[in-house]
């Protein structure tokens, strides 16, 4: 008999092939058990640099936006942070545990092919074992009133050259001088030359924010003065830091040098109907029935910070003289808000005359706009902060 | 034509003692292998449930900002080159794992500004 013919050598033959098959299933299954582990082990460093990046990121663009003056933000590679785990916080010393590292990049690109327009972007990678993570933070346009294309006054001095009106797109304007303490102020000519230059100067934005203060005309140019001015401005929150608007009387004439506040239409109409302020109860309860229901309100602060709000008289005979004293707006008291804000009706505004004319000047005159309905105090808790205003499109992530 | 076996005596008594302990010698060698492999599998599937409920956790207090007030200071260069430092407050937050860990922490980290929400 031969052996293959022996049916019992079949049982065998299975067993030895289980022999080959075995190991492979169990090594297959090891394999698959292992990649598993490691995806996992992957997917959980990747998410751990997930939000690592985006912390790196956050705490930068927090550091860039809380640094009013652009020479002292950060900028280029910083320092790597750290998240240490043993004391559980971020630093920059490098800990003997930590869980992985965030290396931020603070970087202007072009934002349009002529290179004209540049954005910030701030870019974080986080490492946390083999997982690496960017994510980018990317400023819109964010505009200065004197950066090309607006150019809406020199950063140097100030002056606000005598276009007629200045247009910007629907977003918000920043107005500041290169100090930051220069005054944003007409240009002199534009004061002295009635027939070569328009009575007024219109500044039209989504938001318009004064860092720097609004000094409508220096006392130097008036001396030379042969008419008045409105610097009118266009836009749905408008926030001052510091305002002097002027009175000058003269043997021919009075002349006011101020401010007309008034709503943008872009697409839209912007602002915010009387009927919404009341619906949406952002206004306090004293105000309620002062409120003309299909009008449009805009937004007017006054940041009290070391700044005042004032309407200064001066005469002039042959010779600039001052005419009493200045009526400022009384700062909030200690303890209260610095910030003062008021929704203005469509087209309001400021009559240095008429506020010289009260005895109790400038506080009477806002307390008889109140009342009028013409400018209605915002509740603090509804109060746009300047914070906010620069927030409002200052960056968006890409990641 | 159906072709018969020509034996049907079936296994004799040899042969299944060679094929039981080749069955069992394997099945010996292996079985922690594979015992080793089924719990790796259920731990995976067990550790990416976790960590797509701490994911959705973060998320949600990335949202709200719920988290620790800290401190956090960034070292570098501002836009004049001169070494600077910034310290900046916000809300740290951290979401950790549940569950045994035996590959490093299992914890996510973030930090975020609380901002108030403009009209």
């Amino acid at each position: 008999m031969k052996l293959r013919d022996e049916r019992g050598m079949v049982a065998i033959g299975g067993a030895l092939m289980l022999l080959v098959v075995l190991p492979l299933l169990a090594t297959a299954l090891w394999q698959y058990s292992a990649l598993e582990l490691k995806n996992v082990q992957r997917g959980r460093e990747d998410m751990q640099a997930l939000f690592l990046a985006r912390a790196g990121a956050e705490a930068v663009r927090q550091a860039w936006q809380q640094t009013a003056d652009p020479k002292q933000r950060p900028f280029g590679q910083l320092d790597t942070l750290y998240f240490d785990l043993t004391t559980n916080a971020f630093t920059t010393n490098k800990p003997s545990r930590y869980l992985g590292t965030v290396d931020v990049e603070v970087r202007e690109e072009a934002a349009t092919a002529d290179e004209v327009e540049k954005v910030t972007v701030v870019e974080s990678t986080a490492n946390v074992g083999s997982a690496t993570r960017i994510v980018r933070l990317v400023t819109y346009p964010h505009r200065y009133g004197h950066q090309d294309p607006l150019l809406w006054y020199d950063p140097n001095e100030g002056r606000i050259p005598g276009t007629p009106i200045y247009t910007a797109r629907k977003e918000p304007v920043i107005m500041r001088s290169s100090d930051g303490d220069t005054p944003i102020s007409l240009d002199s000519r534009m004061i002295g030359h009635l027939w070569e230059g328009p009575p007024s100067v219109t500044f039209k934005a989504s938001d318009i924010i004064f860092e720097s203060p609004l000094q409508v005309v220096r006392r130097d140019d008036l001396y030379g003065a042969d008419h008045g001015f409105d610097l009118v401005l266009e836009a749905e929150k408008i926030f001052f830091s510091g305002l002097e608007i002027a009175r000058l009387n003269t043997i021919w004439d009075t002349w006011e040098y101020t401010v007309t506040l008034k709503l943008p239409t872009f697409d839209e109409e912007l602002g915010l109907l009387g009927s919404t302020l009341l619906e949406s109860n952002l206004v306090n309860v004293n105000d309620r029935g002062k409120i003309e229901l299909s009008a449009r309100y805009g937004q007017v602060y006054f940041d009290f910070n070391g700044r005042s709000v004032k309407v200064v008289p001066y005469t002039r005979f042959f010779i600039l003289l001052p005419t009493g004293s200045p009526s400022s707006i009384t700062p909030p008291g200690e303890g209260e808000s610095p910030v003062k804000g008021y929704y203005f009706r469509e087209e309001f505004r400021f009559d240095p005359n008429d506020i010289l004319a009260l005895r109790n000047g400038f506080d009477q005159y806002i307390n008889e706009k109140v009342n009028e309905g013409v400018l209605i105090p915002i509740p603090v808790e509804h109060m746009v902060t300047r914070a906010h205003l620069e927030r409002q499109r200052p960056f968006y992530w890409a990641q | 034509m159906v072709k018969r076996c020509d034996s049907e005596s079936g296994f004799t008594l040899t042969e299944v003692v060679i094929s039981i302990v080749v069955i069992t010698t394997l099945a010996g060698a292996f079985a922690p292998l594979i015992a080793s492999s089924v719990r790796g599998i259920k731990l995976a599937g067990v550790r990416l449930q976790s960590l797509y409920s701490m994911r959705g956790e973060m998320e949600r207090r990335l949202a709200t900002f719920s988290g620790e007030k800290r401190r956090v200071t960034i070292k570098g260069r501002n836009q004049d080159g001169r070494a600077d430092e910034w310290e900046v407050e916000g809300l740290q937050i951290t979401v950790s794992g549940s569950g045994s860990e035996q590959q490093g922490e299992e914890l996510l980290v973030s930090f975020v500004i609380p901002e108030e929400q403009p009209l």
